[in-house]
């Protein structure tokens, strides 16, 4: 199965980035592709539980929706420990992992699409 | 792995994240380089005295696992001698810039 | 009681040429239990040093490059870079305490390259060239091939290999012709 790995850099609401990135990640999964969310600096906000957007999208519930069909999250430690992200506050399925995540996940032949200001 | 800085350090994350990016891939096997453009280029001057992490120490740190590449035309532009930056930066001009993005497999922008 | 240990090591401690090497710990993003990376300063520039460093370190554990005066070594199990301006690079190590005992052993190192700077000065260009140009097969050929074992190696090139990786000393060799030389540099000048 190839792989496509999205890096995500960017917070959700404040601009449209993380929504784009969860478009790709879609159309990736409806192709078959093994999809690997990887967040970090601000990205590492995306998965924060209770997220109550009035006029835009609710992108924890969208986040939620690809994990239920396969898209791996994956969150660095280092950004998210820094934003005050504990165990707790995220939804379900993210791996809080380290930076070394990302470049075991590309090794394996993976394409990369970064997303970020 | 082609790492591209072009926000200055302190500042912003955007530093800190790029080099430690660049040095994890390193750690892993995956050969990277670490270009600094734009304002980015201020990354690599020396006598950095932060409170917090130095990215002087982090690119010093990361030789030689890391290649650091430095735009000759930011410098130029901002007025930085080659004298002012840490010891093993490389200055590349637009050909070299070039050639090191297409020989990379991947490619991240801070 | 005069302490005679006590007397010869501050003796030697005035004559240092690096008298300290202050650690600046650098933490990796997320450490691996029991591994960091860290940078030390010496109290000393190191431009004039680490060309004696590097002729003095086997082949196969020292990478130089001429131009930018930057060495590293593989030693300790890990590498360790020698920047001109005194900064100095180490990986793969266990904690404060372990890089300590490092930088004391990088100390000890630099100060006799410096003895050895005072004895026979700079070096010159076409003797760097040499040694960076070495290679295994450049000190096999200055050996007998007689594949005789004398050595404690059972073939020449395994012999010629363990003294590149400075796993055995080129004079351990019992046959050897006297003043060998590699594009014109005796060998003893290129530390083997």
């Amino acid at each position: 199965m190839k792989r496509l790995v999205v890096y995500l850099a960017a917070p959700p609401y404040t601009s449209q980035l993380a929504e784009i990135a969860l478009d790709i990640c879609e159309k990736a999964l409806d192709k078959g592709y093994d999809v690997c969310l990887f967040l970090y600096m601000d990205g590492v906000h995306l998965p924060k539980r209770g997220q109550r957007p009035l006029c835009l999208p609710n992108a924890e519930r969208r986040l939620s929706t690809l994990i239920a069909r396969g898209l791996r999250v994956f969150s660095c430690a280092r950004c998210a420990g820094a934003r005050g992200y504990g165990s707790s506050g995220y939804v379900h399925g993210v791996e809080v992992s380290s930076i070394y995540k990302l470049p075991e996940l590309l090794k394996s032949g993976a394409k990369l699409i970064a997303l970020g200001e | 792995m082609l790492v591209v800085l072009t926000k200055p350090p302190y500042g912003r994350e955007d530093a800190l994240g790029a080099a430690y990016t660049a040095l994890a891939c390193a750690e892993k096997g995956i050969s990277s380089t670490l270009l600094l453009v734009g304002d980015g280029v201020y990354a690599a001057m020396r006598g950095q005295r932060p409170q917090g992490p130095s990215i002087e120490d982090l690119l010093y740190a990361s030789y030689p696992d890391v290649k650091l590449l430095v735009d000759g035309k930011s410098m130029e532009e901002r007025g930085i001698r080659r004298d002012e930056l840490v010891e093993h930066a490389k200055v590349a001009d637009q050909k070299e810039i070039a050639k090191a993005a297409m020989e990379a497999s991947w490619v991240l922008v801070f | 009681m005069v302490d005679i240990y006590k007397l010869l090591v501050e003796s030697e401690e005035k004559r240092a040429y690096v008298k300290r090497i202050e650690i600046r710990e650098v933490l990796p993003c997320f450490t691996t239990p029991g591994y960091i990376r860290f940078i030390a300063q010496a109290d000393r520039e190191l431009s004039e040093l680490i060309p004696i460093v590097f002729l003095r370190t086997p082949p196969g554990r020292a990478s130089y490059s001429i131009e930018e005066n930057i060495l590293t070594l593989r030693m300790y199990n890990r590498l360790i870079t020698l920047f001109p301006s005194g900064k100095i690079a180490v990986t793969n190590t266990r904690d404060i305490r372990e890089a300590k005992e490092i930088t004391e052993k990088i100390r000890r190192m630099l100060n006799e390259a410096y003895l050895e700077y005072r004895r026979r000065g700079k070096p010159t260009r076409r003797e760097l060239e040499a040694k960076a140009k070495l290679t295994w097969m450049d000190i096999y050929h200055t050996l007998p091939k007689l594949d005789c074992g004398d050595c404690g190696y059972q073939t020449c090139s395994a012999f010629a290999v363990a003294v590149y990786q400075g796993e055995a000393k080129l004079a351990n060799c019992p046959h050897l012709k006297g003043n060998l030389k590699l594009s014109g540099v005796p060998l003893s000048s290129l530390g083997l």
